[in-house]
């Protein structure tokens, strides 16, 4: 799934936002949603991360939510190369986002297994932080796909 | 945007969410550094539940409970309708709705099944 939802164009190489609600809305706007469908999304992820940061730690995030308003699974990639305070469980600013949205119902559970993909992506990525070296969305989408397949 | 629909789709994720919070597999996936203990997530999801709760005592009580209803019957309350169908049902609206330029300005139901539509295009 993550293979298959990870596109160039959703890979966010350098994000310019500065705090959470900037990075949350940075992220959703690669999507192309229409900005009624964009602030409902928004204000969903944020009451997410107002019962708990989706910041896992060790410079990870993983903002989420399930919305009627995306018709299918939808992955954005984001770096930071300053780092964000998220409120991540580590108290550490974070640098790499993995922001997915689904409807409520998706046939074959496609937002918890990509979820999963993604938690065994960032455990491979976390300890070199790689990841902030890349100039190119390409590039980092292909660094992603190799830790993917070997994950 | 109706402002009925719009805390009914909040609604109808706060409701995937607390599923969601029920699977082992969700919580180990952001539980990736094993820093949140079960405590932490019962305070989550006990929150999550404040949040439903406040949904809900602004919606008014008859759509609410049409809301439960629907979510007994069907698993969810909301559906989204994707190129004239209700993807509940899979009927297809008639053109003369689906060809309105306003969509999603009052609160609609699927003629078919009955549930809350949003109009996704």
């Amino acid at each position: 799934m993550f293979a298959q939802l990870l596109r160039e164009d959703r890979v966010i190489i350098d994000l310019k936002a500065k705090d959470k609600e900037e990075v949350l809305q940075e992220l959703l706007s690669v999507l192309n949603l229409k900005p009624e469908q964009e602030k409902i999304v928004l204000e969903q992820l944020k009451k997410r991360e107002a019962i708990g940061s989706t910041g896992v730690g060790r410079g990870v995030a993983i903002p989420h939510t399930r919305s009627v308003v995306v018709d299918d699974v939808q992955l954005v990639v984001g770096v930071s190369k300053g780092g964000i305070d998220f409120q991540s469980l580590d108290g550490k600013p974070v640098h790499l986002f993995f922001l997915l949205i689904a409807p409520p119902q998706d046939l074959g559970a496609r937002y918890l297994i990509t979820l999963g993909e993604i938690a065994n992506v960032a455990r491979k990525v976390v300890s070199t932080k790689e990841y902030l070296n890349f100039e190119t969305s390409k590039e980092l989408m292909e660094y992603l796909m190799k830790i993917y397949r070997e994950a | 945007m109706d402002p009925i629909l719009e805390m009914l789709i909040a609604l109808e994720s706060l409701d995937a969410e607390l599923e969601d919070f029920e699977s082992e597999e969700y919580r180990n996936s952001i539980n990736i550094t094993q820093s949140a203990s079960d405590e932490v997530f019962s305070q989550q999801i006990d929150k999550l539940k404040e949040l439903r709760e406040e949904v809900v005592r602004s919606l008014p009580i008859a759509i609410y409970k049409r809301y439960q209803r629907l979510r007994e019957k069907y698993k969810r309350g909301v559906a989204p309708v994707v190129n004239g169908i209700c993807a509940n049902c899979f009927m297809e609206f008639p053109s003369a709705l689906v060809s309105r330029p306003v969509k999603n300005k009052s609160l609609e139901t699927c003629p078919n099944c009955g549930i809350y539509v949003y109009w996704t295009k």
